[in-house]
C-alpha cells in the first residue's frame, strides 16, 4: 500500500470518528430530552398515580381515589362560602417558609376577591412532614378547631413563623401555643386540656400520610377544582387558575 | 477565552442565540412543576386569552416566590450558561461543516463532539435538578444537605467546562496536522 493511500485511510477514520461522536452526543441528547418529556408526562398523570413519599412507600391511588380525597369532609373547616363553586385545597406544612410565602403574599388577595365574594372556598390540609414541631402546631390547630376557631388560630400560626422564618428552631413550642390560644380568644382550660392530651397527634400524622398517597409530596401543593398547582407561585397564577376553574362552571 | 467569546459574539446572531437558548432554559425550569396546569387551562377554549397569557407570565414570576435565593440564583446561571454553551456549538458547528466541505479535516469536529457530551452531561445535570425539584422536599432530594442545589452547582461547572473547551478550540489556529499520519507510519 502507497504513502498515500495509508494518508487517505487516515484521513477517512478520522472524518468516520467525528462523523460518529457527533450523532452519539446528540443521540444522548435526544435520550435526556425525552427522558424529560416522560416525566413531564409522568407529572400530567401525577394527579392519577401517586409518588411515594419518605420512608414507607404508600399504595398507589387510582384517580377516582384522588377525587375522593379531594372531596370536603371530615375535619375540614371551610373559610368563606361553602357553596362557593371553586374550591381551593392548600397543603402545607407550618414550618415550610413557601407556605408562609402563600400566606403572606397570595392569601391576603385571595380572601378579598375570591372569599369574601363567595366564589371561592379554602380549606387548608396537613402535610406536616418538616419535623415534630410541625406536628405539634398542627395538633394545637386541632385543638382550635374544636372550638371552632381553626382559621383564626392558622393565621396567626404562620404569623409568628413567617417572623421567625427558620425550621425546627424551637420557637413552636407549648408556651406560644398557648399564647397564641389566647390571641384569638380560645377557652384556655378546654385548649390547654386539648393540646396536653396530645388526642391529635397521630390524627396529623395520619393526615400527613394519607396526603401522601394521593401524590403530595412537598409544601405547598394546592389543588383548585382538583387542578393542581405546585408550589408557592405568584398570585397572578392562583388567578388564572381560579378563572380557569370558574370558566370551566 | 475571551478572546475567543469576543471573536464568536461580534455576530449579532450569536447574541441572539444565547438569549434564545437561556430563554428556553429558563421557561423550562419554571414552567417544568406545573405543565398539567398550563395543559388544562389552555385546552380549555372558554378560558380567555388574557388569563393564559397571565398564567404563562405568572409562572416567570415564580423565580421570586418558588425559589430560595441560593436556587434562583443557580436557576439563571445556568440558563445563561446553556445559552452561551449553545451559541459556541453552532458556531463551531458552522465552522466544522464549512471546513468539511473544502476537504481539510480539522480537530474541531472532535472539540464539538467533546463539547456536546460535557453540555449534554450538564443538561442532564440540570433536568436531574428540575426532576427532584418536580418531585419535591418529600423525596430524595431532602435527603440532600443543599436540597437538590448540588446539580445546580455541577451544572454550573459543566457548562463553564464545555465553554472553555469550546472557546480553546475556536482559538486554536486552523491547521493540518500530520502527526497522527507520521506516526501510523514510524
Amino acid at each position: 500500500m502507497t504513502h498515500e493511500s495509508n494518508e487517505q485511510n487516515n484521513i477517512q477514520e478520522t472524518k468516520t470518528n467525528s462523523n460518529f461522536l457527533l450523532p452519539a452526543s446528540i443521540l444522548i441528547a435526544g435520550v435526556l430530552i425525552a427522558g424529560s418529556v416522560v416525566y413531564s408526562v409522568g407529572k400530567k398523570s401525577l394527579n392519577q398515580v401517586p409518588q411515594p413519599t419518605v420512608g414507607n412507600n404508600p399504595p398507589a391511588v387510582a384517580s377516582a381515589d384522588l377525587t375522593e380525597a379531594l372531596k370536603i369532609g371530615g375535619r375540614d373547616v371551610i373559610l368563606g362560602d361553602s357553596k362557593a363553586p371553586v374550591t381551593f385545597i392548600e397543603y402545607g406544612d407550618y414550618q415550610c417558609p413557601f407556605c408562609g410565602r402563600v400566606f403572606t403574599q397570595v392569601e391576603p388577595q385571595l380572601r378579598e376577591e375570591y372569599i369574601k365574594t363567595g366564589k371561592v372556598k379554602m380549606v387548608f390540609r396537613n402535610f406536616q412532614f418538616l419535623g415534630e414541631e410541625s406536628t405539634n402546631v398542627a395538633a394545637a390547630a386541632e385543638c382550635a378547631t374544636d372550638q371552632g376557631k381553626f382559621w383564626a388560630y392558622h393565621d396567626e400560626i404562620y404569623k409568628a413563623e413567617v417572623a421567625d422564618n427558620k425550621e425546627n428552631n424551637g420557637n413552636l413550642n407549648r408556651a406560644l401555643f398557648l399564647k397564641l390560644a389566647n390571641n384569638v380568644g380560645l377557652d384556655s382550660n378546654a385548649f390547654t386540656s386539648c393540646l396536653d392530651s396530645n388526642k391529635y397527634v397521630a390524627q396529623i400524622k395520619k393526615d400527613t400520610a394519607t396526603a401522601g398517597q394521593i401524590g403530595v409530596n412537598s409544601t405547598p401543593t394546592n389543588y383548585i377544582n382538583g387542578q393542581e398547582v405546585k408550589g408557592a407561585q405568584p398570585y397572578s397564577v392562583f388567578k388564572a387558575a381560579i378563572e380557569a376553574a370558574l370558566a370551566s362552571k | 477565552m475571551i478572546r475567543a467569546l469576543k471573536e464568536v459574539f461580534r455576530n449579532f446572531r450569536y447574541v441572539l442565540i444565547v438569549g434564545i437558548g437561556a430563554l428556553a432554559a429558563f421557561t423550562f425550569a419554571v414552567w417544568l412543576p406545573n405543565l398539567s396546569l398550563i395543559a388544562n387551562t389552555f385546552g380549555k377554549s372558554n378560558v380567555s386569552l388574557g388569563i393564559k397569557a397571565q398564567l404563562l407570565w405568572g409562572l416567570f414570576e415564580s423565580i421570586t416566590t418558588n425559589f430560595s435565593t441560593f436556587s434562583a440564583s443557580y436557576t439563571i446561571a445556568i440558563a445563561i450558561l446553556f445559552g452561551i454553551n449553545l451559541s459556541l456549538a453552532i458556531y463551531l458547528l458552522k465552522r466544522t461543516r464549512a471546513l468539511q466541505q473544502g476537504g481539510v479535516v480539522a480537530g474541531a469536529g472532535g472539540a464539538v463532539s467533546g463539547m456536546f457530551g460535557i453540555g449534554c452531561a450538564a443538561c442532564g445535570s440540570f433536568l436531574t435538578t428540575s426532576i427532584l425539584s418536580f418531585f419535591g422536599a418529600g423525596g430524595a432530594i431532602a435527603l440532600l444537605p443543599f436540597k437538590g442545589g448540588e446539580f445546580g452547582v455541577l451544572s454550573i461547572l459543566l457548562l463553564v467546562a464545555s465553554i472553555f473547551l469550546a472557546a480553546r478550540s475556536i482559538t486554536v489556529p486552523l491547521v493540518c496536522s500530520p502527526n497522527t499520519i507520521l506516526k501510523n507510519h514510524e
